[in-house]
């Protein structure tokens, strides 16, 4: 199943050469690069989508069925077409609450183990638990959903024909999981570029990469989702929140999770996966451009003085992470 | 039975139940999960390997990405899960090694997911600041003087083999630089300042790390998965060994028990089929039993409703088994009530209902399908199943018709007289103790007539019994059109008849009778070429409230009768209080005084007659009774068979008897004869029980100086018995005298051996009428040979009578009677005349 060279770990800085497994289960596949290794890894085209479940998914993703009063679907936060996120930093939500994270977004998802800002769950179906019983979201439970999807006499078809059972928890949620996992986008000019079209990006873009790299942003905004699978404290050289001022709860971070000092005002690190379309930014959504995102970062984060030449290089390489959905740009 | 069923239950269910046991407890892993459990122990290990390999990648590559981490962290995660759900979990307890092993794997995975978390934070950071200080030094190279540069240099030379060593001289020669770099900084212009301090910053930074990033790292590959999963892996085979063990435990169980109920099944299938057969033969007798009993059988369910008929049953009601089925009882059996003819209720029914036998054995007639009557008994009993339930009955039906009429027939002959099919004299006296009893207690008037032909016996005597039977028959038509109805005529023996007329007064009978001697008086029988004219004698007896009983008027209507004969023939005489006289006249008051008569004018005989021994021609003593007769008036021998009677019913026999024996002993005195002689003399009944007479007798012996040897006395068993004390009495005292005695008649009258044996007889007189017969008759040769023998073991010697022929006596020889009397041996003969006569009659 898996071929991994043995390789000798001494070594500074060697080059890895290796060709990573594909678990069709978690639905992440890497593909093998070039040498040297980048980083960052294109998104691949999901594979094996089962097109029924995948309509069914969608069908449920913008059901408002799913929530107590009937009003509210999980497109209702996650326009698609607005990059999979309602671009608030504190929603409203229909019962009047502020939720007190921002809302981030729901395209290329499924490519990460964790969710959210805490990364407080590891799978889709505890994920989706969740949002089904939260208060301040769909406030409901899955007898009541299971009720009103049987109710519909197409989904009943629909489900038996697909999982040979009536609406379940189970089916519902493989069915979102699977149009979750077509909810990428692909072909972003970056990814181009690694894949080896040297002219998908411009030499400014590159630069931007470049210094992207060796700023040390790359060490937490890495991987397939260039970020999305490490957890960092927000102000490692400096307070950030001693410098924003006004300190709400959701500050605290994973320290709400786990109770670890260690983890206080420590967030899941946020996939920069088409950045530019899903602002603001910041758990608080308090950076409302690239620019003034970067300018916090390398302040608070990578504890340096930015260069306003660097900024603007590095704001065009992560615009070049804007990727396809459906054959459309976010 | 229901305790014994409940048993069986039991078995069954505790039977089953061990079967579902046994079934479910040879449940085990099969071998998918088996091998998936496996595996994942095995890739749990895998995954582990590179997992840590993955870490110091990113450990040591200039640029990581952490999505491998993650994948793999993921997998650990999804193998647990699902080692988790594992039936392992399903069978094991929770406090065994297996468990703890799993839950210890458990733990170790979620901490090692932390200390990755953990790791990719720490090393992002540490990258992130090993990044900036070449990055640093480089812009330090742009702006700053070379003695600051060359420390920057040697500070990121150093923090770089630090971080690849961790030894601690390098990281004091880092901390040394970093405090030479700071007070550098103190004397250079603001933006090299912060150019340095952004060097120290991250240096610092990197030194604060590494130590904390190692010990992770450490950690990490430290982290006993790989012993635990060993250990798990282990205590799995353990327990899938023990599993498979149970299991062929269990499936051993399993066979046998299986085998068992086999056998069991087998068993019960063949003793089914054992039963069924006898069963079967059981049922074929039965049935060939049914079909062959003379008795109707009819067999119902429970609901009385027919099952069965035997063919003697369909003869009787006149369905076939076939068309019977199923119908009601009591419409193929309609039983009715013999006098009333109306239906009785159905016998079944209620035999059915009270659970018991039930007989209508009287009266009851069976209609036949076809109307034909049968007089029937019927008896219907439940037939019961095991549990003492009713579950139907059967009827037996008797067909009596048969014997009913033959013991009607009987009935009827047993009242009736065959030969004119009149009432006998039983019925007639049964009538006539109804009318009586009808008198008594109503006061009601009935009245008899009693009448006697007066040519019966000349008829009979002339022309034979069967000219007399007609005559009776003839006689019998014409006096029945003479009666009513309700009268009864009956025939009450030889010529004479009886006439019961019922609410009949004096004056009617005498009406009644005289018709009836009118119409007899007219009446001529015929007989081969003779005619007679035929008469009767009526006799009338009033039945009233005072008559005494049905002897007194029977006897009453015959002396009537006689007194209508007195008066000469063809007569009608109603009875009066004075007609007794007629009859004393004409009857024994007579022989009193004949008799009387006869003792005043000694007009009596003894004959003699020898009892000769049948053993001994030449007897030396000679042994003779004595018999007594009577010359009449007018000189005629009379036989004692015709004075006797008379005498004993008016006391004279003991005047008699004493005659005889004054007259014995005289005679013997006088001719004064061997001691060796023997006479008997007959004694009645009355004088055996008079003291007197044995006194009398006891003189008479002394005064004739007679040898009491010489006397036996004859005395019949009757009148011994009549009076026993005083007949023992009497004969011990004369046999201790030297007096003999013999037993007369014996064979008639009460003929008791037990009497036999206590009285002191010498001699035993078998009765004539045994004798007489006995060339002829076995049957009396037996019962003399019984008797005789009898006699000599009591040791009394036999004599046998009336031997009148040479084959009787050679019987009687041959027998071995002592001695024989009769005809055959010597007639009897005039012994003596009296020589003188004495008055007997005064006593």
């Amino acid at each position: 199943m898996t071929a991994v060279k043995e390789r000798s770990c001494t070594t500074l800085f060697t080059t890895v050469v290796g060709v990573l497994a594909v678990f069709p289960s978690l639905g992440v596949s890497a593909v093998a690069t070039p040498t040297p290794r980048e980083p960052i890894a294109p998104i691949s085209a999901p594979v094996d989508i089962d097109a029924r479940k995948l309509s069914l998914g969608e069908r449920l993703f913008h059901d408002p069925r799913m929530s107590a009063d009937g009003r509210m679907s999980c497109a209702t936060c996650h326009p698609l077409s607005e990059g999979g996120t309602d671009h608030r930093s504190h929603v409203v939500t229909v019962a009047g609450k502020e939720l007190l994270l921002s809302t981030p977004t729901v395209f290329n998802s499924a490519l990460s183990a964790r969710h959210g800002w805490l990364g407080s769950v590891e799978s889709f179906p505890k994920l989706l638990d969740q949002k089904i019983q939260d208060r301040f979201i769909f406030n409901s439970d899955w007898k009541q959903v299971e009720e009103r999807l049987s109710q519909d006499s197409s989904y009943a078809i629909s489900f038996q024909s697909i999982y040979g059972s009536r609406p379940t928890a189970a089916a519902v949620g493989d069915a979102l999981a699977e149009f979750f996992q077509s909810l990428r986008t692909t072909e972003s000019r970056f990814d181009r570029f690694l894949r080896g079209d040297e002219g998908a990006l411009t030499e400014d873009e590159k630069a931007g990469y470049r210094q992207f790299k060796s700023h040390g942003c790359i060490a937490c905004h890495q991987g397939v989702n260039v970020g999305g699978n490490v957890f960092q404290r927000l102000g490692v050289f400096e307070d950030y929140f001693a410098v924003r001022g006004v300190d709400e709860t959701a500050d605290i971070g994973r320290y709400l999770i786990t109770g670890r000092e260690r983890d206080r005002h420590v967030f899941r690190v946020p996939s920069l996966r088409n950045v530019a379309a899903t602002p603001p930014y910041f758990h608080d959504g308090s950076a409302l451009s690239l620019e003034d995102a970067v300018h916090v970062m390398v302040r608070f984060q990578l504890g340096q003085q930015p260069d306003e030449k660097d900024v603007q290089l590095i704001v065009k390489f992560l615009k070049s992470l804007t990727g396809y959905y459906q054959g459309k740009s976010l | 039975m229901n305790g014994e069923r409940a048993i069986y239950v039991i078995l069954g269910a505790l039977a089953v139940a061990l079967l579902t046991v046994s079934f479910l407890s040879t449940q085990t892993l099969d071998s998918e999960q088996h091998e998936s459990i496996n595996d994942s122990l095995r890739e749990i290990r895998r995954i582990d390997a590179l997992l840590n390999e993955q870490v110091l990648t990113t450990r040591y590559e200039l640029q990581h990405s952490y999505d491998d981490i993650d994948v793999y962290a993921a997998t650990l995660q999804q193998l647990m899960n699902s080692l988790r759900d594992s039936p392992i979990l399903n069978f094991t307890d929770h406090r065994s090694e297996l468990a703890r092993a799993m839950s210890e794997l458990n733990d170790t995975i979620v901490r090692k997911t932390t200390l990755l978390e953990d790791y990719k934070t720490d090393n992002a950071l540490l990258k992130n600041s090993l990044q900036h200080l070449p990055h640093g030094v480089g812009t330090l190279a742009e702006s700053g003087d070379s003695a600051t540069l060359a420390l920057a240099q040697d500070l990121l030379r150093d923090v770089l083999t630090y971080n690849l060593t961790g030894e601690g001289a390098i990281r004091q020669d880092v901390e040394s630089e970093i405090s030479a770099l700071a007070m550098r900084a103190q004397r250079v212009p603001a933006k090299e300042q912060t150019n340095i301090g952004n060097l120290v910053t991250h240096a610092e930074l990197a030194l604060r790390l590494q130590p904390q990033l190692d010990a992770t790292v450490e950690q990490l590959l430290k982290s006993p998965l790989e012993t635990i999963t060993t250990k798990l892996q282990s205590g799995y085979f353990a327990f899938y060994k023990s599993r498979i063990a149970l299991s062929n435990n269990y499936r051993v169980a399993l066979y046998i028990l299986s085998t068992l109920l086999l056998i069991l099944i087998v068993y019960f299938f063949i003793r089914l089929r054992v039963n069924t057969r006898e069963l079967f033969k059981e049922k074929e007798r039965a049935l060939v039993t049914l079909h062959s009993i003379g008795d109707a059988v009819i067999t119902t369910n429970a609901n009385g409703a027919v099952m069965y008929l035997n063919p003697s049953a369909q003869l009787v009601t006149g369905w076939n088994d076939v068309e019977a089925r199923g119908e009601p009882l009591n419409r193929v059996l309609q039983l009715m009530d013999e006098h009333s003819l109306k239906p009785l209720g159905s016998i079944v029914d209620r035999c059915l209902s009270e659970g018991r036998h039930v007989s209508l054995n009287e009266h009851t007639l069976l209609c036949r399908r076809d109307g034909q009557e049968f007089v029937v008994e019927t008896t219907a009993a439940p037939i019961r199943d095991g549990d003492n339930a009713i579950v139907g009955s059967v009827v037996v039906i008797r067909d009596v018709t048969k014997t009913r009429s033959m013991a009607r027939e009987l009935q009827w002959h047993a009242s009736h007289d065959p030969l004119t099919g009149l009432a006998n004299r039983r019925e007639f006296e049964h009538r006539l103790r109804v009318a009586l009893q009808s008198a008594r207690e109503r006061g009601k008037t009935h009245a008899l007539v009693y009448l006697d032909l007066d040519q019966f016996k000349v008829i009979n005597d002339t022309c034979g019994h069967v000219a007399g039977d007609e005559l009776l028959r003839q006689i019998t038509g014409i006096l029945q059109p003479a009666l009513r109805g309700v009268d009864t005529l009956a025939r009450l023996g030889g010529d004479e008849f009886g006439i019961l007329l019922e609410d009949c007064n004096v004056d009617r009978a005498r009406q009644v009778s005289d018709q009836i001697r009118l119409a007899l008086k007219d009446y001529r029988f015929a007989w081969k070429h003779k005619v007679f004219s035929v008469g009767a004698s009526i006799g009338i007896a009033q039945i009233t409230r005072d008559s005494t009983s049905v002897d007194d008027i029977l006897s009453a209507a015959d002396m009537a009768c006689y007194a209508a004969k007195d008066e000469g023939r063809n007569r009608v005489h109603v009875y009066a209080s004075t007609d007794g006289d007629i009859a004393q006249r004409h009857g024994e008051m007579q022989w009193t005084t004949r008799i009387t008569h006869a003792l005043e004018e000694n007009r009596f005989r003894l004959y003699v007659q020898r009892i000769r021994s049948t053993q001994q021609d030449d007897d030396d003593e000679d042994h003779y009774e004595l018999l007594l007769r009577m010359i009449d008036e007018r000189g005629e021998i009379i036989p004692p068979g015709a004075f006797i009677p008379a005498a004993e019913r008016y006391n004279l026999m003991q005047s008699i008897d004493r005659w005889v024996v004054s007259t014995v002993c005289r005679q013997i005195r006088q001719i004064a004869t061997t001691q060796s002689d023997i006479y008997s003399i007959n004694l009645s009944g009355q004088s055996l029980s008079d003291d007197q007479f044995l006194a009398f007798v006891i003189q008479e012996l002394t005064e004739n100086s007679i040898s009491a040897g010489t006397i036996c006395f004859e005395i019949t068993e009757t009148a011994a018995i009549g009076n026993l004390q005083n007949a023992m009495k009497f004969i011990n005292t004369l046999k201790a005298k030297g007096c003999r005695f013999s037993l007369d008649d014996f064979g008639m009258g009460l003929s008791s051996y037990a009497y036999l044996k206590n009285l002191p007889v010498d001699f035993l007189k078998i009765d004539g009428t045994f004798v007489k017969d006995m060339h002829d008759d076995p049957a009396d040769r037996e019962l003399v040979r019984s008797v005789n023998q009898i006699a000599h073991v009591i040791g009394i010697k036999t004599i046998a009578e009336c031997v009148e022929s040479e084959a009787v006596w050679n019987h009687v020889r041959e027998i071995g009677v002592d001695y024989a009397q009769g005809f055959y041996v010597e007639r009897p003969r005039l012994w003596l005349t009296p020589v003188s006569s004495r008055n007997f009659t005064a006593r």
